[in-house]
């Protein structure tokens, strides 16, 4: 009971939140200094008339506010303006499964390889595993995105491929820096993509057990004999990895924010690089299409991570009475 | 355990001393004031440390380096991609400008960009999560819906769609930023003021007559202050990564302005030839936000009493 | 002879230098016993305790020197390993908070199963079958119900309850109980002490009980030992600490206990000054500083340990043949005022 009005909560503030950045977006958009359509040509004012008849800005304000919602709600976000008769839905429709693609491969090595250091590192407190766990982490968040991949690539692509010539006489290239046709082609970009998120569970993980391990609990578990492994295993972990879990939701966003310049130095045909090119090309209906359809994605993954974490955790899943 | 054997005692081993009270609570351990305590420790970090002293060049590099070097916008046709030399120390870039000069001024820039987007946002922060958590209530429930609803929307898009509406340049690179910047310091801060709110030695304080103004001074400042120093010193770096993330996609500081994040991104386009054009600058941004990040883990640990052993 | 101490020394290496927690802590405890460690927080109490457990903080901690005897073996070089084999099974142990010793994320019934799995061989359904028979028998009402939910459905009385089902799972030879009341209602104190007792006499397990206040102690100990300063400065049985108290130190704790029956003679009066910091402990008599009848010799040497009868010992220079004699301030009546006293409690 209690938890479905948790998540019932959830559900409502996030539908709020897109709402909100729908209006907003659209507003923003209107808001544009000059005309879309105008840019360096000076252009007829017959064709022009026609254009703005063809995307309705014609019409006053508010009545194109309430004809994009309706559109919205028929999941349509408009034509491209420089793609030809490119359906901004169609767009991300193809592009989107590449990008999850490389999230989803980056979070799994974030994640996992973060909380696995986090764990040994927590567990030899100030011992070299430590001490590395803790470089590793304050690396990972210091070194921006594109750097880390341009660094790989330079790395795999100059230096290792031209021992591998000399040594071997040929040009393959075992581990490819650019494209996305296999799974060897994935194994640069999601690790550079992933690296910072691997820094930040590690962090987050290491604090929490730390915190964990100081808790009467774990006393308490040792008192009643436990071996190491299982005190770490079933008291320790189990109770360290619940905040971490709140921070897969802004990890999502990062992930999500790094493909726009992953896919980019690795040629990833990803929706990441189909925005950067809208940016720099001022396709206005693109952009705000891609803006909306990041933004929902986002809130929908906060929503879920929020949902899981409800379950997850026995105070919040059996909450009684508490709003 | 010493038993009752043989023990040789003075002849006045049972003559009668008052008891010492004060010297019972005396405190035998040395006893520092939170600030010198915290320095104490501070001082104790060697990483943190060294990173002050790399923050500080860096600033003496951001403020007076492009005095010394100014011609950071000089064409030199005659000089394209060059390799480092005695002359430009660290090469040319496309249109032979020299790039020493350009890091220096792409420092001041970032360096400038990452502090004032930063203080901005704490003081909205201040202000907006202040006066939430004193005022209380419907209020404070209302303001903190809009905090949550704000925090929820990707940083990113808004600051990409905002640089996209808005003029390019630095000053609506500072306004985006603080847009977007200000929602989790005010969360902080609110977080803060209720906690001191609710505590005990608040309370005992407002018992004992103790005014609004006196409470916030010696009360509330004190006790938030060091959790609102980290934050800005974590918040630093955070800025001068996302300017550089934002040359990268073509938003961020345009060219003929320097900034390192568009040096990089020049660099970058010249990727694999020319290698010093993407380095260099890309080391500068890594060794300032290591720098400012190592600090600030080392300050937090320095004013958190709880780390007191 | 369950557990031996002997002139145990535990210390703790802090940034400041090192702490001597305990200074030379000797007793015995037999099957079946009671006996009671009292004294003001900081006095080594509890530390004491987490050596028998083999729970010293580490690194910090560490026995400096001294045995600890369990069942007749050494034990203050064990490994890790044979000290899991003595936790919970040999003796379980009893924490102060109940709101923070128990496993937010785990159901009662799985933390009390766990031992019972580890040490008895127990598959889980066996396990589980054993706890609801362990919080029956802490009067935990809905047993079937209660045994699936969480600690913060649980009241702090009835966390406590299902600590001591924990600590007494395996059946335990011995149970440490560290001020297992200090952070309960008052109303709540005596319910759990009373369970407590009722337990401790049905299932014949020894305990030691860990409390600043005479006021438990009086209810469930058969012997006392009074701690100060990381030593133990007085120790008997219940009749001698009470009625016979010697040193100044039980003198004040008497004097601090609240009681009904007191004349204007012997009004409640608290020991005035703080327990020495034990980062550098006094040369002599760690309570010289605050006791009324402080002689020179106090200040210098450390007391040695008097026999007053075969179960009767303190650690006071006012018992040295060439001391003043000197009588308890204590009215004499007092002591059976302590035990109309405890018997209030349980009304």
């Amino acid at each position: 009971m209690s938890l479905f009005s948790y998540i019932m909560r959830r559900v409502l503030i996030s539908l709020l939140t897109v709402f909100v950045v729908v209006s907003i977006t659209f507003f923003l958009m209107n808001l544009m200094p000059g005309d879309p359509f105008i840019g360096n040509k000076a252009v007829p004012k017959a064709i022009k008339d026609n254009l703005y008849a063809k995307y309705g800005l014609d019409k006053p304000l508010f009545e194109r506010y309430l004809m994009y919602l309706g559109n919205l709600a028929k999941g349509d976000l408009g034509m491209s303006m420089t793609y030809k008769n490119q359906k901004v839905i169609n767009v991300i429709k193809q592009a989107f499964p590449v990008s999850a693609d490389l999230g989803i491969r980056s979070l799994i090595f974030g994640v996992i390889g973060g909380l696995l250091l986090g764990v040994i590192a927590a567990l030899h407190h100030n011992g070299p595993w430590d001490t590395t766990a803790t470089l590793l982490a304050i690396i990972g968040v210091s070194i921006p995105g594109f750097l880390i991949g341009t660094l790989v690539q330079y790395i795999f692509g100059f230096l290792f491929s031209n021992v591998i010539k000399d040594v071997f006489n040929t040009t393959y290239q075992l581990i490819p820096i650019a494209r996305w046709e296999g799974f060897r082609y994935t194994l640069l970009p999601s690790f550079a993509l992933g690296f910072s998120s691997l820094a930040l569970t590690s962090r987050m993980m290491r604090t929490s057990m730390l915190d964990v391990l100081h808790q009467d609990y774990i006393k308490t578990a040792k008192s009643k004999g436990l071996t190491p492994l299982q005190v770490t295993w079933r008291h320790t972990i189990r109770n360290a990895i619940l905040p971490v879990i709140t921070v897969l939701g802004p990890m999502t966003a990062a992930i999500m924010t790094g493909t726009f310049v992953i896919e980019k130095i690795f040629a990833i045909p990803g929706l990441g690089k189909f925005f950067v090119q809208s940016v720099q090309m001022y396709d206005y209906t693109m952009i705000l299409g891609l803006t909306l359809f990041f933004s929902t994605f986002l809130i929908f993954m906060n929503l879920v991570v929020d949902i899981a974490y409800g379950f997850i955790d026995p105070r919040i899943r059996l909450a009684k009475g508490k709003a | 355990m010493i038993m009752e054997a043989n023990l040789k005692l003075a002849a006045d081993a049972f003559e009668r001393v008052p008891k010492d009270i004060a010297q019972s609570q005396a405190l035998v351990r040395p006893s520092l004031t939170y600030w010198k305590d915290a320095w104490r420790r501070l001082k104790k970090n060697k990483v943190a440390m060294v990173c002050l002293v790399f923050i500080g060049l860096i600033a003496v590099i951001a403020i007076a380096g492009p005095i010394a070097f100014p011609n950071y916008r000089a064409n030199n046709l005659e000089k394209t991609f060059a390799e480092p030399d005695s002359v430009n120390w660290f090469g040319t870039d496309d249109l032979g400008r020299d790039q020493f000069a350009r890091v220096l001024r792409g420092g001041r820039v970032s360096l400038f960009i990452g502090v004032t987007v930063s203080l901005i946002s704490l003081t909205i922060g201040i202000i907006y999560g202040g006066l939430s958590g004193y005022l209380g209530g419907w209020v404070d429930d209302l303001m903190m819906r809009i905090v949550d609803i704000l925090i929820t929307i990707p940083d990113m898009v808004i600051l990409i769609l905002l640089l996209v509406v808005l003029d390019p340049g630095i000053g609506t690179l500072i306004l985006a930023m603080s847009v977007t910047g200000w929602t989790g310091m005010a969360r902080l801060v609110r977080g803060q003021v209720l906690q001191i709110k609710e505590a005990d030695f608040v309370l005992v304080s407002k018992v004992l007559g103790a005014g609004t103004f006196r409470i916030i001074t010696r009360h509330l400042v004190p006790n938030a202050i060091g959790i609102i120093i980290v934050r800005l010193m974590m918040s630093i770096p955070g800025v001068i990564f996302s300017e550089a993330f934002l040359s990268y996609i073509g938003l961020g500081v345009r060219v003929p302005e320097a900034s390192w994040g568009n040096l990089a991104e020049a660099g970058a386009q010249q990727f694999p030839n020319h290698l010093y054009m993407f380095f260099i600058p890309a080391a500068f941004i890594m060794f300032t936000m290591l720098a400012f990040n190592l600090f600030g883990d080392g300050l937090r640990d320095a004013l958190d009493p709880k780390m007191r052993k | 002879m369950l557990l031996e101490l002997k002139d145990l020394k535990v210390s703790f290496d802090t940034y400041a230098g090192e702490v001597q927690a305990v200074r030379g802590v000797s007793f015995s405890l037999d099957k079946g016993e009671v006996v009671a460690l009292v004294g003001e927080s900081g006095c080594g109490k509890s530390v004491t305790a987490q050596s028998v457990m083999g729970l010293l903080a580490k690194p910090a901690g560490r026995i400096k020197s001294g045995s600890i005897k369990i069942e007749g073996v050494e034990a203050s070089g064990f490994s890790e390993k044979q000290w899991e084999g003595i936790r919970g099974k040999k003796i379980g142990m009893i924490f102060q908070d109940p709101m923070t010793s128990l496993n937010p994320t785990m159901t009662i019934g799985a933390q009390i199963s766990e031992g019972l799995i580890r040490h008895q061989g127990m598959n889980k359904k066996q396990a589980l079958e054993r706890a609801e028979e362990m919080l029956k028998l802490v009067e935990i009402p809905n047993v079937q119900e209660r045994i699936h939910q969480y600690p913060h459905e649980f009241s702090g009385g009835m966390r406590q309850r299902a600590m001591i089902a924990i600590a007494l799972a395996c059946n335990p030879e011995l149970v440490i109980a560290d001020e297992p009341t200090t952070a309960l209602d008052v109303t709540i104190q005596a319910q759990v002490l009373d369970l407590l007792k009722n337990l401790q006499q049905k299932l014949e397990t020894a305990v030691i009980i860990i409390t600043h206040d005479l006021g438990v102690v009086a209810s469930i100990a058969q012997r006392v030992m009074v701690m100060y300063g990381g030593i133990i400065v007085e120790a008997g049985n219940l009749k001698d600490i009470y009625y016979e108290g010697k040193h100044p130190y039980t003198w004040g704790l008497m004097k601090s206990i609240p009681r009904l029956d007191r004349t204007k003679a012997d009004e409640l009066s608290p020991i005035e000054g703080t327990p020495p910091d034990l980062f550098a402990p006094p040369a002599g008599c760690p309570f010289a500083d605050r006791c009324d009848w402080c002689m020179k010799v106090c200040k210098t040497d450390m007391p040695p340990l008097h026999k007053v009868s075969e179960t009767h010992s303190v650690a006071c220079w006012l018992l040295h043949d060439g001391a003043p004699k000197v009588e308890s301030p204590l009215v004499p009546h007092g002591a059976t005022g302590a035990r109309k006293s405890k018997g209030a409690r349980h009304v």
